[in-house]
């Protein structure tokens, strides 16, 4: 039970990681994001090469990091006109780009069978309890993430991505440069994730494209919406509950007769898909009306 | 290599014809209703796997089956419109895209939970392809083109000539100017809904005769099906069965550099591209 929660703790961390990217972008600045699990695939696949190649971790996290906010950078830049939608529509596609190349360039992370044996840091220093070292490391790294984005909610910086997320024109007007803002949110957002990936393929010891789906940015999604839109920690709690649904179920089947994996599975991911249509109407029903 | 070139072509043809009524549905949904439903892919998946359990499970002949599921299908879309989709239907674009989220991951895994992960054949009697001047098609193919032309035909022929379609029309074009000319828009949302869970229904039979039926067989088709309405113009169904074609020959073609799987990825390109460079589309229709 104890490995259990230690566990969860792990996939929390990471969970609320990604989603304090994906709410830097979305909730703060307005900018819609549908593809945050291409930054996570990114951070997580440059780590976990350079790991296995000799780095150490956290020169492994750094470079993740740098590769996924190179990455969201990019996206930012041929983007910065289109219409919300649109957005929604090219963030979708360009992760599953990326899955697609993780899946097809086999140089890159052995295509569909992916990278394993990662190795993990201090692995031979905490050899009894690595998962709760683990999960010290990852809850360290959620903390400094999660301070770096509420000192910059209340920083000028803060409230001007808000201005823009309210009415970008105006911000315009005061002559302060757009663009300029929203590829730094964008990039800082998606090094989140850069970060949250490289901690995922080092507690995992493996990765796959497989693990990268479309899926892994709703939840995220669901996460930053359960939230009240720009608040970080109602995202942190988001992730809680994501995380919770997704991995802290597992240990229903021991109890569930009938079924399979894969139902179990499957029904895990509708619970998740009615939870996030039940939220989105919860909250923009009462737009309406009022 | 010629041979290569015209296998490639019927290829192209064949795929379109699953794309195109899927893109249709995509188009209206996002011409009249104004979102991108990106749960209209999982309508794909819903059709096909409908088709395999009435075919399959009950024993009924495969057309009656693919009618009943595809007709189903609209049904289920238009439930959704009414019990979500209309609650949301002046909060913004954001909304609609986020429940068409949460409708893929449901509808997806409905089909996993009952039919599992592997891959289903509809139950075909063997044909012999028919080679015409070197161009080889099987008999099915033949019948997903024809099934293709005739839908989005039919489809166009609603839009045009009927009371309902003239509504769908003015909504799509100026929706301010529909509302003061007195058009109820709801029940034309709700038949828009329909129609679109329908054809996109379609296209997924069609693919599943094409092809097998596997649960992410409508998630695959998404870039594409999104490109061909976007390229097509929204609310523009001719324009999505030139589009389905042209994607379709961009995807094909793009066989002879890329690997095949990187199919969706040529589609997306387009898509990216078009709008970036040019968002109101190609083949006309409305920014």
């Amino acid at each position: 039970m104890l490995d259990f929660l230690i566990a969860i703790v792990t996939f929390t961390a990471i969970y609320a990681v990604v989603s304090l990217g994906l709410n830097l972008q979305w909730g703060q600045a307005g900018l819609v994001n549908l593809g945050q699990v291409a930054f996570f695939a990114a951070g997580a696949y440059t780590a976990a090469i350079l790991a296995r190649a000799g780095t150490p971790f956290p020169l492994a996290v750094l470079a993740g990091m740098v590769v996924a906010a190179l990455l969201g950078a990019l996206v930012a830049l041929i983007t910065p006109r289109l219409r919300e939608d649109y957005l929604a529509i090219v963030t979708l596609g360009f992760a599953e780009l990326v899955r697609l190349i993780l899946l097809n360039e086999k140089e890159i992370g052995n295509g569909p069978s992916g990278i394993n044996a990662i190795p993990q840091p201090l692995h031979e220093l905490f050899s009894a309890n690595y998962p709760l070292f683990f999960a010290f490391l990852t809850v360290a790294a959620l903390i400094v993430v999660y301070l770096f984005n509420e000192r910059l909610r209340r920083a000028p910086l803060g409230r001007l991505l808000r201005a823009i997320r309210e009415d970008e024109s105006v911000v315009a007007s005061i002559g302060k440069s757009v663009l300029a803002f929203k590829v730094e949110t964008f990039s800082l957002g998606a090094a989140m994730a850069g970060i949250a990936g490289a901690f995922y393929a080092a507690y995992l010891t493996f990765i796959a494209p497989e693990m990268f789906t479309a899926s892994v940015s709703i939840y995220v999604l669901v996460a930053v919406l359960i939230a009240a839109r720009g608040s970080n920690i109602g995202t942190v709690l988001g992730a809680v509950f994501v995380s919770v649904l997704l991995e802290g179920t597992d240990f229903i089947k021991d109890y569930i007769p009938f079924g399979t994996g894969v139902q179990i599975a499957a029904v895990r991911i509708i619970i998740m898909g009615v939870i996030l249509m039940l939220v989105v109407l919860a909250r923009y029903r009462k737009v309406v009306e009022g | 290599m010629s041979e290569l070139i015209r296998q490639y072509l019927v290829s192209a043809i064949v795929i379109a014809s699953a794309w195109a009524p899927t893109a249709a549905g995509i188009s209206l949904i996002y011409g009249v209703l104004r979102y991108p439903n990106f749960a209209l892919g999982e309508f794909m998946t819903l059709g096909g796997y409908l088709t395999l359990g009435l075919s399959a499970g009950f024993g009924m002949p495969l057309p009656l089956a693919a009618l009943i599921a595809v007709i189903a299908a609209g049904f289920v879309s238009l439930a959704v419109d009414q019990t979500a989709f209309r609650a949301v239907r002046r909060a913004g674009i954001l909304p609609p895209i986020l429940l068409s989220l949460g409708l893929m991951l449901i509808l997806q895994n409905v089909v996993r939970a009952f039919w599992g992960n592997g891959a289903w054949q509809l139950d075909l009697p063997l044909t012999r392809p028919y080679d015409w001047l070197g161009f080889v098609i099987t008999p099915y193919q033949l019948m997903c083109i024809a099934v293709s032309v005739l839908a989005i035909g039919a489809s166009y022929m609603v839009l045009l000539r009927t009371r309902f379609g003239k509504a769908v029309r003015a909504l799509a074009d100026n929706p301010d100017l529909a509302l003061v000319s007195g058009i109820e828009p709801e029940p034309v949302y709700a038949g828009v809904a329909f129609m679109a869970g329908l054809l996109s229904a379609l296209g997924g039979v069609l693919l599943g005769l094409q092809s097998v039926l596997t649960p992410l067989m409508g998630w695959d088709s998404l870039l594409p099906a999104f490109a061909v309405a976007i390229l097509g113009g929204l609310g523009n169904l001719m324009g999505a069965g030139v589009a389905a074609l042209i994607v379709a020959l961009a995807g094909e073609y793009s066989l002879l550099f890329v690997q095949s799987s990187y199919k969706s990825a040529v589609a997306f390109v387009v898509l990216a591209l078009i709008l970036i460079v040019r968002p109101a589309g190609i083949l006309g229709g409305r920014s």
